[in-house]
């Protein structure tokens, strides 16, 4: 799909959620980054972080 | 392109080299980030817009860009040794809450290093401009939010936001640049076309309006004519200053 491991590990290591400043992480089917503390989900997109509050979906748990 | 000339200076004025993980802030088509790059330092550029961060991407595919927003950069505490941005403090409508943002994610220590224009009698081709839309426009149409264009240009107003944004030492110091043109009538299409702001003012003008705007500019070029080119003095403000 393109996704793997277009983003380096350095990048992961220092990227946090815009709205809590909690770390993300990388979802399994690497589509998106997680924040670990609201949940919200930014979307990996032609392999670019869209970290934008509003951009970002909330997921249930 | 005329931000370019800049950018020599302020990558030594953050100290990007080797060794430093620099955040280049509207890092927009990328040049910036990937001339930091270049220099030896681990360079990550953020744009507010996934087209620039794609088209950026492309230009630049070992170079790793985001999509952020200055006032809400997504980066933990003390991550980087290096922050800038190249004229990029103009298109924020909290400009002070960006430098925060810019604070927390410095470490101690760590360089803040800004580009904005000269003020317009000083930066020639926004004075002319500028005067012309006053004289043959209406200069009042609505634009996008942002703080008064020219507010950073103003030392004093840059040392004293960057003080109170938690940094110590700033320095302002004005950097030439000279922008060549063919011609006069390029000068309002680059404006017209590469420009946010001043873009905008002239995009909201009548095309009886912006004829009369493109005379008086082609008129108030022609002192700067040399051989056959217009050269007109753009100088940059570039402020730096340290982390606390």
């Amino acid at each position: 799909m393109g996704y793997t491991m277009a983003i380096s590990q350095e990048l992961l290591n220092i990227l946090v959620c815009p709205l809590c400043k909690a770390p993300v992480h990388l979802k399994a089917d690497q589509s998106g980054l997680k924040c670990e503390k609201c949940r919200r989900v930014y979307p990996i997109k032609d392999d670019i972080p869209v970290m934008l509050i509003d951009e970002a979906t909330i997921e249930p748990e | 392109m005329l931000t370019a000339q800049v950018l020599h200076a302020l990558l030594d004025a953050v100290g990007a080299g080797s060794g430093v993980r620099l955040l280049d802030v509207a890092s927009g088509p990328g040049n910036g980030t990937a001339q930091a790059a270049q220099r030896g330092a681990t360079a990550i550029g953020a744009d507010i817009s996934p087209a620039m961060a794609t088209h950026a991407c492309r230009q630049y595919p070992e170079v790793p860009f985001v999509v952020a927003d200055a006032e809400d950069l997504p980066f933990g505490e003390g991550a980087f040794q290096a922050v800038m941005t190249n004229f990029g403090l103009l298109h924020l409508s909290q400009p002070e809450r960006a430098l925060q943002e810019f604070c927390r994610v410095l470490r101690k220590g760590g360089r803040v290093g800004l580009t904005v224009w000269a003020p317009p009698e000083e930066a020639v081709g926004f004075g002319i401009l500028l005067r012309s839309v006053e004289a043959h426009g209406n200069p009042n149409v609505l634009l996008p939010a942002g703080p008064p264009f020219f507010r950073f240009s103003d030392p004093q107003e840059c040392r004293r936001v960057l003080e109170e944004g938690g940094f110590a030492e700033p320095k302002v110091v004005q950097v030439p640049q000279t922008w060549r043109l063919p011609s006069s009538d390029l000068l309002i299409e680059a404006f017209l076309e590469a420009t946010v702001r001043t873009g905008g003012l002239l995009r909201a003008q009548s095309v009886k309006a912006l004829e009369n705007i493109r005379a008086a500019v082609r008129e108030a070029c022609q002192s700067y004519e040399k051989d056959g080119t217009i050269e007109l003095p753009m100088p940059a403000m570039l402020a730096s200053a340290r982390k606390k």
